[in-house]
């Protein structure tokens, strides 16, 4: 229900760095490390992207509640709610936004597992991240 | 005739009344009468018959041929009077020739008292030289069948009684060969039975055992003498199938029984034979039964051995362990090869156990000190290393060394032990078990091949004993290895999140700032120069944790150095809050402390590994405290938190490497490294560590110290 008006992120992040535009795509990412969460953070925002964090699934949820998002950053690991329950809670309550399952193991094959739309292997080039999030929102 | 002087001359002639003559024709066949009657030999028979033409008959000389196999030769068998060789011109005469083997070929009697003049005479020259008057010659004839030909030359005419007399004579000759030549038939086909290997025996319900072969001899140590008269089921302690009453049923409806029976020896073994009965009705209404039987002893046996063998290996086959190959072995011994059969084992703590397979459900035999340790015979002298024993026939005073008391011996008696043999189950190295086997009610007594056979029992039970166990350890290895394959897999996991995600970090924020140095929000900018730094440094202690983990697997000691306890207890505090900012830590060190010998790198890093462990399980908002203080000879550094705490069981297996306990794993990440690396620093410098429960909720970590004593 929240695919159907995702709207394509650009890359004018240069152009206008830690002010996205008004039509940015919103990435929510879920990661209980908050180093690594800045970081996909800080990558984001450089792309246009407008980005909230959560530290677990309980989060997450809470986060989506307030607002949608057109794409989720998902770990699997992590404490109080890990990524698998959230997936199956997230798809329960019918939300349809579309998950990328961020792991440093076996992330492909939780995917599938899942239903998730796309993974995304530890370590990571954050253009291969932001290639990603434009592939499952577009 | 060829002429010969003979010593014997015919008496001259003298008239006789009628009664003399009468007399001697009488007196003749009397003779000839005892002579066929008493000789069992046809060439003596035949001379004295030859002999009884002279002295009764006045004759020259009498002669008998017999005729041959081939139905046309006659053989001179007998002479006696004027001649007595056999050889000559008339030895031999073909059937036609002469006026001899005229009379065979015409089966018809000559007689002349004028052979001067007769035609059929051959040579009358010889005939008036010896002055021979009459000839009689007769055909030896039973029902059609020729014989042979008897005849007579004389001196005096034969009269017409006489005539009659040599006519009877011949009957009676003729009866006589044919009677010996049937008995000589009989004994040839007697001797013929004599030489073959199978027993042969004819017996009848009256009279017994009426013919009794060389091989019957042979198979039973009876001699023929024994034997003849006995009843044979008695004789033989024959054992029917089903009793004799149906072998006799058979008999009567079909005429013949074949089947298997064991007959007992003289020498009182037992002999398992194949046997033949065939009932013969004979003209007078009698019924006499021929048997033949086979010694099938051997070939019964080894049927029986192979039979034993696949059982005993379709029973080991299926059995897992020492346990269940013992019980199958001894189902499958008993009773196919013993009455009882039990194998003994030694236990763990030094008893023995015992497994048994007794006959029809009865109880096995009462243990007696056979079991006891210092025993020197039976299961516990072989499981000590004893060698097989082995008893065809139990003494007595064997039962009197394993007896514990009266009553045990009394009872030892009831069960009427016949033989007895404990074999060791020998592994690959060592004994494993012993092997009884004991026969009883069966009556049977165990030869040497009988142990040789156990042996080969035993030998087998080893093997499947052995395989049982092998497979036990595989199946153990299988598991650990299949837990050890689990344990790889997580830990492999657990290495990739905990390496890769600091590993991300740095490099994605090293990207960014290289790709967009001048346009990222500058706070973000100082996040991602600070994260790299952190997170590098996490990097490092990772790396190092799982390098001491390692490097304690392979060596234990530790160089140690006094260290001022509070300083670097301080230090390592002030370490840990630089990079968790939020984490209050609430520190207690008591003044004054002495230092302490310790490696101080790694009393750092066990400093920051427990508070790393009580920040990641505590709530944030309650402080984690440090305590240091001396106790005695020790200083003690504790690190306390208000987490979920720890279980009872948990003390221990917390500080495995990789354990991660199953309450607590969704709290927080990591490998399971931590605390297992603490315990190795700690107990390689030869300090305690450990885990508790904290009054009023959460976990207590704490390590000791030994305080340096300063070189005197």
């Amino acid at each position: 229900m929240h695919s159907g008006d995702a709207r394509p992120a650009r890359g004018s992040g240069s152009d206008n760095p830690g002010d996205a535009p008004v039509e940015a795509a919103r990435i929510l990412v879920v990661d209980d490390d908050p180093a690594l969460a800045r970081m996909m953070r800080i990558a984001l925002r450089a792309n246009g992207f407008a980005v909230r964090l959560a530290a677990n699934g309980e989060q997450a949820l809470e986060r989506i509640a307030e607002e949608t998002a057109d794409a989720i950053l998902l770990d699997l690991q992590m404490p109080v709610m890990d990524g698998r329950a959230f997936f199956r809670e997230l798809r329960a309550r019918s939300i349809e936004t579309p998950v990328i399952v961020v792991s440093a193991f076996g992330a492909e094959d939780a995917a599938r597992e899942l239903g998730a739309q796309a993974s995304i292997a530890k370590p990571f080039d954050p253009d291969r991240l932001i290639d990603v999030i434009h592939d499952v929102t577009s | 005739m060829t002429q010969e002087s003979t010593q014997r001359r015919a008496l001259p002639r003298t008239a006789r009344t009628e009664a003399e003559t009468r007399a001697r024709l009488a007196e003749f066949t009397a003779d000839v009468g005892r002579i066929l009657t008493e000789s069992d030999d046809l060439d003596d028979m035949l001379r004295r018959c030859a002999e009884a033409l002279v002295v009764h008959l006045d004759a020259a000389f009498g002669r008998i041929w017999t005729l041959d196999e081939t139905g046309t030769m006659l053989e001179l068998r007998a002479s006696a009077g004027a001649y007595t060789h056999l050889d000559g011109p008339h030895g031999r005469v073909a059937v036609g020739n002469l006026k001899i083997g005229r009379i065979a070929e015409q089966r018809t009697p000559f007689f002349t008292n004028d052979v001067l003049t007769d035609a059929a005479i051959s040579d009358p020259a010889w005939a008036a030289r010896e002055g021979m008057i009459a000839f009689a010659g007769h055909p030896l004839l039973v029902g059609d069948r020729l014989l042979g030909v008897m005849a007579m030359f004389s001196r005096t005419p034969i009269e017409a009684p006489t005539a009659f007399a040599l006519a009877f004579a011949a009957n009676l000759v003729a009866l006589g060969i044919d009677r010996l030549r049937t008995e000589e038939a009989l004994r040839r086909q007697a001797g013929l039975l004599d030489q073959t290997h199978d027993a042969v025996l004819v017996w009848d319900r009256v009279a017994g055992i009426q013919y009794w072969n060389r091989a019957a001899e042979e198979l039973y140590g009876y001699s023929r003498a024994e034997a003849l008269g006995r009843v044979s089921h008695e004789l033989l302690r024959t054992t029917h199938p089903g009793g004799f009453a149906a072998v006799a049923a058979a008999l009567e409806r079909d005429r013949e029984w074949i089947g298997e029976l064991t007959h007992t020896r003289r020498d009182g073994s037992v002999v398992t034979v194949e046997s033949r009965h065939r009932l013969i009705r004979e003209k007078n209404g009698r019924d006499i039964v021929l048997e033949t039987t086979r010694d099938i002893t051997e070939r019964k046996r080894i049927e029986c051995e192979q039979q034993i063998l696949l059982d005993v290996g379709d029973a080991l086959n299926g059995a897992l362990d020492v346990h269940s190959t013992s019980e199958a072995l001894t189902r499958a011994l008993v009773p196919s090869f013993a009455d009882a059969a039990g194998v003994h084992m030694l236990q763990p703590d030094g008893s023995v156990r015992r497994i048994f397979g007794v006959r029809d459900g009865r109880q096995p035999a009462p243990t007696g000190s056979e079991l006891n340790g210092r025993a020197k015979h039976g299961p516990t002298a072989i499981l000590n290393g004893g060698p097989a024993e082995f008893y065809p026939d139990v003494p007595d005073e064997l039962l009197a060394a394993v007896a514990v008391s009266s009553e045990h011996l009394a009872a030892l008696h009831a069960i009427g032990i016949v033989s007895l043999m404990t074999l060791p189950i020998v592994g690959r190295d060592s004994v494993i078990a012993s092997l009884t086997l004991q026969t009883d009610t069966s009556g049977r007594r165990y030869d040497a091949r009988d142990f040789a056979f156990g042996r080969e029992l035993a030998r087998r039970a080893a093997l499947a004993m052995e395989n049982a166990r092998l497979y036990d350890e595989l199946k153990a290895t299988a598991e650990s290895l299949a837990l050890a394959n689990v344990a790889k897999d997580e830990f492999v996991g657990l290495v990739s999140h905990e390496l890769r995600t600091p590993i991300t970090t740095i490099y994605g924020n090293a990207r960014v700032l290289k790709q967009y140095r001048e346009s990222i929000d500058p706070e973000d900018r100082d996040d991602a120069i600070a994260d790299i730094e952190s997170e590098a440094d996490r990097l490092q202690r990772i790396v190092e944790n799982m390098l001491i983990l390692a490097r304690f697997d392979r060596t234990a000691a530790i160089d140690t150095e006094p260290v001022d306890i509070a300083r670097a207890v301080e230090a390592a505090v002030i370490g840990f809050r630089r990079r968790h900012l939020e984490r209050m830590i609430e520190t207690e060190i008591e003044p004054e402390l002495p230092f302490a010998d310790v490696q101080p790198t790694y009393l750092d890093l066990v400093l920051t590994n427990l508070l790393s462990n009580a920040d990641k399980y505590s709530p944030p908002d309650v402080p984690v405290e440090v305590r240091v203080m001396r106790e005695g000879a020790e200083i003690k550094v504790r690190v306390l938190d208000r987490g979920s705490g720890v279980l009872p069981e948990e003390v221990e297996e917390i500080f495995s490497p990789f354990y991660r306990s199953t309450r607590t794993k969704s709290l927080a990440g990591g490998m399971g490294i931590g605390l297992a690396v603490c315990r190795r620093i700690m107990e390689a410098q030869g300090c305690r560590i450990w885990a508790a429960l904290r009054e009023g909720g959460g976990t207590e970590f704490g390590f000791s110290l030994p305080i340096e004593v300063p070189d005197a």
